[in-house]
């Protein structure tokens, strides 16, 4: 397994940095190191502020500028960054006079295209907030244009920097699931997905705020939530599997909140993917596999999760925790016997009848716990990238070829909802 | 924090004060995702982690947290210290802080951040700073009933009533105060074991006792509640200004709140 930057780096980062201190005075050690790389922020919204949080406590870098068109998310962004960086309504002026090593791309999704564009042409390398684009026309001329360049390209989908998931695909890849053959995921909530907006509905600006806070609401501007949720979770699920599907199914509406909302308030998609037999297995066939996806608004029961079904155990993930259960094999459902040679199994008549039960419980075994003993998985996507950036390492963890894959994936499905119909993933971006 | 948060939102526009509950919420998981010594991902967990080996670079908000932190640690003598804890010899006179470069060092291995004296008051003005961001002008919010903050009157134009339990019978109100635009923090021990320790004794409080403060934001209150009960009743009158309101809770001969 390949563990991202930064993960195999702490280690010899935590050594060294003893061992300087050890010379070193207290007051040595406090003074500001040079060479940081230069970067800026551009979208201050909610996430734009988490990634200046993180970014402001990683030593390698320096927030130079941050940008938001909203005055108040643009204070807040400048709160966060402190006093040293400049900040700009206008995030081109922001390119023209700071010109920034890095630029860190949290606008609305409808926004990334072009905001990426403009960061590239200023020369910078960058980190775009998934989803990568709003459409997959955008995706691929982006991707071309990040691939006819030197730049360092990364897309936000932090799962790949959080050391559960690369356990996960550690232990898919050496076989412990057996062969794959399903996967469920969903992310269920029980709010209306709404931001406040700060003036009374009479006021002349409020459908103008609402539309803009709200961004996430309206067509236009957003792909719902298959972009802002179950790109994450897809992404697990073609990391995993090394894959993108070929096909998906899917349907949605807005059935629950009727408030003028445009995007679905519930979404249901069965993807297929083709697979190939990776571990001991007689036939080499390739196989489908089928994936179900569900996001909801009213209903919390099931959370966030991702689930990968082998023949010979499940994996449970979430940010936080992953847990491993192993199938039960025969020899420890407990109605086999073995006899006394220990190779001839018989059936104990006495037992239970485990084996016909449908208790879900009852397959379970007690699970390997994965945890993820400290780091803030943003911050380490964050770390990485910016290793990348100073090695000039174009293979960042979730680079645009990635980004792309991710954007096909979620945005099929709502083309599958619209359509009402079955939609092929485009065959170039297959391999 | 661990704790039960609510907010009550008075208004007509049910679909936006809900918006602006969740935000507010949200606002305080951010907080605590910062501050929790349990989480492994947050900022302290890591501080807490690494600090001691070689300084770490902190964020500009949590910089600010610890100047005020240092700043309560100095004005009440040390009895607030969020670098005090029962199993190891250390105190906030150990760490190395210095707000310009925003880098903290450890000087002593054994010292470790617990804003458990802190975080609950401090998520309050957040989320409260965030609600009036968000137009809100009426509001009460409270962590685990122990922090109180009130954004303006109640829907009646009244300020908002709290009572003040005794707090060692649930369900018996000793006095009513009334807030509007502040907060009140109550700690108090007798109930269970205190997780309130004595800064100088490295134990936890033994005397039975409950002090509430009123102050300007919910985190000064909480800063002062638990170090003023700690200090003990006849410190305190030195502590207490227009500002900064006391009350004590003793429980002998019969539990009564007087005002400091
Ligand atoms: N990786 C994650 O876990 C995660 C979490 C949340 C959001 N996101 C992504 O981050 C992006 C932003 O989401 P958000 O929740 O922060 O939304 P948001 O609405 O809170 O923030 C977007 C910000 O961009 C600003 N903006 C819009 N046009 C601009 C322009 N021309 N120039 C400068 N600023 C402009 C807006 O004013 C706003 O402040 C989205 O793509 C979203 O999917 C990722």
């Amino acid at each position: 397994m390949k563990l991202p930057h930064s993960l195999s780096t702490r280690r010899e980062f935590i050594v060294t940095a003893a061992g300087a201190l050890a010379t070193a005075s207290v007051s040595n050690v406090f003074a500001q190191g040079a060479g940081k790389i230069r970067v800026a922020v551009i979208g201050t919204g909610g996430r734009g502020c988490d990634l200046v949080r993180k970014l402001s406590t990683i030593e390698s870098a320096e927030i130079v500028a941050v940008s938001d068109d909203y005055e108040p998310h643009l204070r807040n962004g400048a709160r966060y960054a402190g006093k040293q960086a400049k900040t700009f309504s206008d995030y081109r002026k922001m390119l023209e006079q700071i010109k920034p090593a890095v630029v860190v791309v949290a606008v609305p999704l409808w926004l990334h295209y072009q905001v990426c564009c403009d960061a590239l042409d200023s020369g910078a390398d960058v980190f775009c907030e998934k989803t990568m684009t709003h459409s997959i026309e955008e995706g691929r001329k982006l991707a071309a244009k990040v691939r006819g360049s030197k730049q360092v390209f990364q897309v936000g989908l932090q799962r790949r920097a959080n050391p559960i998931y690369n356990q996960a695909r550690a232990m898919i890849e050496t076989g412990m699931l057996g062969r794959i053959t399903a996967a469920r995921c969903q992310w269920h909530r029980n709010n209306n997905w709404r931001r406040p907006v700060p003036v009374e509905r009479t006021h002349a600006k409020w459908n103008e705020l609402e539309k803009r806070l709200n961004w996430r609401l309206y067509r236009k501007f957003s792909q719902g939530l298959m972009a802002e949720l179950g790109s994450h979770q897809m992404d697990v699920i073609n990391w995993m599997f090394d894959a993108a599907p070929s096909r998906v199914m899917a349907t949605g509406g807005v059935d629950y909140w009727r408030d003028g909302r445009e995007v679905a308030d519930n979404v249901f998609c069965i993807y297929e993917y083709t697979l190939k037999p990776t571990h001991g297995e007689e036939s080499r066939d390739p196989y489908t596999v089928r994936v179900t996806y569900s996001s909801l608004c009213n209903n919390a029961y099931e959370g966030a999760s991702e689930l990968i079904m082998g023949t010979r155990g499940t994996l449970f993930l979430t940010d936080k925790k992953g847990l491993l259960f192993l199938e039960k094999g025969a020899d420890d459902v407990g109605w086999v016997k073995k006899d006394a040679s220990g190779t001839n199994a018989s059936i104990v008549t006495s037992g239970k009848t485990l084996g016909l039960t449908n208790d879900p419980w009852a397959f379970r075994g007690k699970p390997v716990e994965i945890d993820n003993e400290g780091g803030d998985d943003t911050r380490e996507e964050l770390v990485s990238f910016l290793h990348h950036v100073r090695d000039r390492d174009l293979q960042t963890i979730c680079d645009v070829n990635i980004g792309l894959r991710n954007a096909a994936t979620i945005l099929i499905a709502n083309e599958a909802i619209d359509a009402r119909k079955t939609v092929e993933f485009p065959r170039d971006l297959r391999s | 924090m661990n704790t039960w948060f609510e907010i009550v939102l008075p208004g007509d526009d049910a679909e936006n004060l809900q918006a602006a509950g969740e935000a507010a919420l949200d606002e305080i998981e951010r907080i605590e995702k910062l501050l929790s010594r349990f989480d492994p991902a947050s900022e302290v967990s890591r501080i807490n982690r690494d600090a001691a080996i070689s300084p770490v670079l902190l964020d500009v908000e949590l910089t600010g947290i610890l100047e005020t932190c240092r700043k309560a640690w100095l004005e009440t003598d040390g009895f607030f210290d969020i670098a005090v804890n029962r199993e190891e010899d250390a105190n906030f006179g150990a760490i190395d802080f210095d707000p310009d470069t925003r880098l903290i060092f450890f000087r002593n291995v054994n010292a470790r951040l617990d804003f458990g004296g802190f975080g609950k008051g401090y998520a309050l003005d957040c989320a409260a700073r965030l609600l009036r961001e968000c137009g809100v002008k009426q509001a009460l919010l409270h962590g685990g009933t122990s922090s109180v903050l009130a954004i303006g009157n109640d829907a009646n134009e009244q300020p908002w009533r709290i009572g003040l339990r005794d707090p060692w019978k649930d369900d018996v109100v000793l006095q009513q105060v009334d807030l509007s635009d502040n907060a009140l923090s109550t700690s108090a021990t007798g109930k269970t074991v205190s997780d309130i320790l004595d800064p100088f004794q490295r134990q936890p409080l033994q005397e039975k006792a409950s002090c509430t403060v009123i102050a300007e934001s919910a985190a000064q209150a909480e800063v002062f509640s638990t170090a003023l009960l700690c200090m003990g009743k006849d410190k305190v009158a030195s502590f207490v200004s227009p500002e900064i309101k006391a009350l004590w809770t003793a429980e002998s001969p019969s539990p009564k709140i007087i005002l400091l």
